[in-house]
């Protein structure tokens, strides 16, 4: 998105966020409407299940919406400021308590790629092989090529710096190439 | 949208990105379900923001300034206009 652009959404979100603290349900829900897409497919790519995205996505707005007061800057990196940090911690939870997320969680339970595409055949290769990425590098891929973020906007949303950024992108993208060149050369 | 074989690759490399970015197209069509959104609307406290009614003027400090401060002009004028009637 460009500079100017950014600017504008951010001035039509300070707009709405103040008819929120006014006492606008709409409002808030136009909010919702404008940023869910991009965050519920961050939550559905990192944690790799339907039902946590749904739950992250959820708790995340709720939790916005009580500290709406607090908003400084876009709304949106604000958000995913939450979302991301969510993920996160569910991630950290699944690796602690390992074997706890039968139905929700199938990486829990995984070892290697290959158990990975063996376990679940719905989803796609991408997806499981993104699921063997740790997690800044797996949020790196998701932002750039499933987002289609800037290494600009990226820096900004990750706290890190544009260098940084395109070094992980890059680590993505070797580590899934060999993941899927071998899976692809098994189907072929 | 950034395409995934927009980087250095080698032309060996170039079907299996071409395979990644299909099923990245894929992720980028994904929606939020529309039961989500119900859920995050119908979660949210009820009164958390809810629209303060206008106060009377009487507890509004500035309507209650602007109203003393019309009651002393008057009474001046009044005053003056006492004054120089018996003058």
């Amino acid at each position: 998105m460009k500079r100017t652009d950014w600017k504008k959404q951010a001035k039509e979100d300070q707009r709405l966020i103040r008819l929120v603290l006014g006492g606008s349900r709409e409002a808030f829900e136009e909010l919702v409407l404008r940023y869910s897409d991009p965050l519920y497919r961050h939550a559905l790519a990192m944690t790799g299940s339907p039902d946590v995205a749904d739950d992250i996505l959820q708790s995340s707005f709720i939790t916005a919406y009580h500290n709406l007061a607090d908003v400084r800057g876009r709304f949106g990196a604000w958000m995913f400021m939450i979302v991301s940090n969510r993920c996160r911690d569910w991630l950290k939870n699944v690796r602690r308590n390992h074997v706890s997320y039968d139905e929700d969680d199938q990486f829990s339970r995984i070892a290697t790629p290959d158990e990975a595409f063996a376990m679940d055949e719905l989803r796609s290769d991408l997806e499981l092989a993104l699921a063997s990425l740790s997690v800044g590098l797996r949020e790196a891929f998701i932002l750039r090529h499933v987002e289609g973020c800037s290494y600009e906007e990226m820096s900004g949303l990750l706290s890190i710096s544009p260098a940084a950024v395109k070094m992980r992108v890059h680590r993505a993208r070797d580590v899934l190439q060999q993941l899927l060149k071998g899976k692809y050369d098994r189907c072929n | 949208m950034t395409d995934v074989t927009d980087d250095n690759t080698a032309n060996d490399d170039k079907e299996i990105w071409a395979r990644i970015d299909a099923e990245a197209q894929d992720l980028r069509t994904r929606r939020t379900p529309l039961y989500v959104h119900k859920r995050i609307m119908d979660g949210l406290p009820a009164d958390l923001y809810s629209a303060r009614p206008p106060l009377p003027w009487y507890k509004d400090w500035k309507k209650l300034l602007s109203a003393v401060a019309l009651f002393i002009l008057l009474s001046l004028l009044i005053a003056a206009g006492i004054l120089g009637m018996l003058s």
